[in-house]
């Protein structure tokens, strides 16, 4: 049974290890773009202007109702067409390209991300107590240094949790890329069980490794919670 | 008096929040050493008026000068930030809740603006805050958090926050209204050990005693304007109104 795991041509070894650095890159490059967007849905929901905080609400709302498998469908499918029509009208002697389906999980899983982060960030930055900021402005910071000094790392406290779970749910939501034909762990596995008509073994080597990266995960996020609740007094 | 002396004034301040105009036209003016007591029931104004000073309030009319350098509102709105970032710097201020950083140490939360604001050397703002928590009693304080402290150890640890920065002006917002009865002495200590300093301080309070006993001048303010102001043994003895009187009669 080990052969069928072996790293060589025999084995699903390597396959399913590159599958599991596709699912690695997806998660790791979505992230940044996830929690930038949260940020801009946070501020644009926190806005005193109206249609500003019309579009971080709607964004929030619209993302976080649906099936995040549509919402990859709609980016892969959507966003190619977008990118042909437009290739089209700027050189109509080109010919088609292809919207990569990295691309497409990146953008689909980023924006459903940010969508459940912005959400997080509005209730971090709504319990940041006032008076922290005032006593920045009151030393003569400016606004960026009370941001950045202040607001920031208290705001990353709160949201540290939130934010964790967020980026166990985008791992294990990755899997989904395997419908668009993305060479990523799920997909990988499909193509073993396929090939050898052993479902239940390589299933629950799939099981297997994205539970040791959510536990790793964890690991990484209570060590980044004791740090950033440093100074704070235990319940 | 010559104008030269004069550090911090305050001309004309009106305040109003929707309908109530909190403020009504109050001015001050704070000499160099001057040790001003605000005093006034609660609803008169007086926290509003002093944070009005440092621009945590936007005053909707009126000007603050700190050393004949105003800073002008224009429509309700300050007309250059960079400004009050200036005024600010030169006026500490200490808060009800002591609102240290909860994330920072003590020594950081009183380096942090000599070292980010004034941009002095790391090293040389920490011997000055080493030096300013020791001025206070918490020199063996300094790597704690906030929350291991007593209120009245946050409260002198944002006093040495303050004196960091080597302000022209001390603000100081009710600093022991938050305070457990027995704590509310050591603040009082060294905020009286500063005044015989000569450093110049306006205080908003309701502790009658240091008002009497450490203020160079007492300012009772009621419903948005000074009702009295004068010298706090005068202004105590031979009260002017029945306001007053009455205000005297109450926290007594």
């Amino acid at each position: 049974m080990l052969e069928l795991f072996s790293l060589g041509d025999t084995g699903w070894g390597d396959e399913i290890l590159r599958g599991l650095l596709v699912t690695a890159q997806l998660a790791v490059t979505t992230l940044p773009v996830g929690i930038l967007l949260g940020f801009f849905a946070a501020f644009a929901s926190l806005s005193r202007f109206v249609p500003l905080r019309a579009l971080g609400v709607g964004y929030t709302t619209i993302m976080r109702g649906l099936p995040e498998i549509l919402t990859l469908f709609v980016v892969y499918n959507g966003v190619g067409l977008l990118l042909n029509s437009l290739v089209q009208w700027l050189s109509p002697e080109a010919g088609s390209i292809d919207f990569s389906p990295f691309a497409a999980g990146v953008i689909a899983l980023g924006m459903v991300f940010g969508a459940f982060a912005g959400e997080v960030l509005r209730g971090a930055f709504n319990a940041l107590d006032r008076g922290q900021i005032e006593a920045g402005r009151a030393i003569g910071m400016t606004n960026s240094q009370v941001f950045w000094r202040i607001s920031l790392p208290q705001v990353w406290r709160f949201a540290l949790p939130g934010l964790g779970n967020l980026w166990i749910n985008l791992l294990k939501d990755t899997a989904l890329v395997s419908v668009i034909a993305l060479d990523d762990l799920m997909r990988m596995t499909k193509v073993a069980v396929g090939v050898t008509k052993q479902p239940f073994t390589f299933y629950l080597l799939a099981c297997l490794i994205y539970w040791v990266l959510s536990v790793l995960s964890e690991l990484v996020l209570a060590a980044m919670e004791r740090r950033a609740n440093r100074g704070v007094r235990r319940a | 008096m010559t104008t030269t002396d004069c550090v911090l004034e305050a001309i004309e301040i009106r305040k109003t929040f929707g309908p109530f105009e909190v403020l009504k036209g109050v001015s001050l003016e704070a000499r160099n050493h001057d040790v001003i007591s605000i005093l006034g029931s609660s609803g008169s104004g007086k926290s509003t008026f002093l944070r009005c000073l440092n621009f945590l309030e936007t005053p909707t009319s009126g000007s603050v000068s700190l050393h004949g350098q105003e800073v002008e509102v224009r429509n309700g709105k300050p007309a250059n930030p960079r400004q009050i970032e200036a005024l600010r710097r030169r006026l500490g201020m200490v808060f009800q809740q002591f609102n240290l950083w909860t994330h920072r140490t003590v020594l950081e939360n009183v380096m942090e603006g000599p070292v980010h604001v004034k941009k002095e050397p790391k090293a040389e703002a920490r011997e000055k805050a080493e030096a300013f928590l020791q001025r206070v009693g918490l020199a063996g304080k300094t790597n704690a958090y906030p929350s291991q402290l007593s209120g009245g150890q946050q409260q002198r640890v944002a006093i040495a926050r303050a004196l960091a920065m080597e302000p022209d002006v001390i603000l100081f917002d009710e600093p022991t209204s938050a305070l457990d009865p027995e704590l509310v002495d050591e603040v009082l200590k060294v905020m009286q050990s500063l005044a015989a300093e000569g450093r110049t301080m306006i205080v908003v309070t309701h502790e009658m005693g240091f008002a009497r006993q450490v203020s160079s001048e007492t300012v009772f303010l009621h419903e948005g304007r000074i009702v009295e102001q004068g010298p706090p043994d005068e202004m105590f003895s031979h009260p002017k109104t029945e306001v007053f009187e009455r205000f005297i009669a109450k926290v007594k």
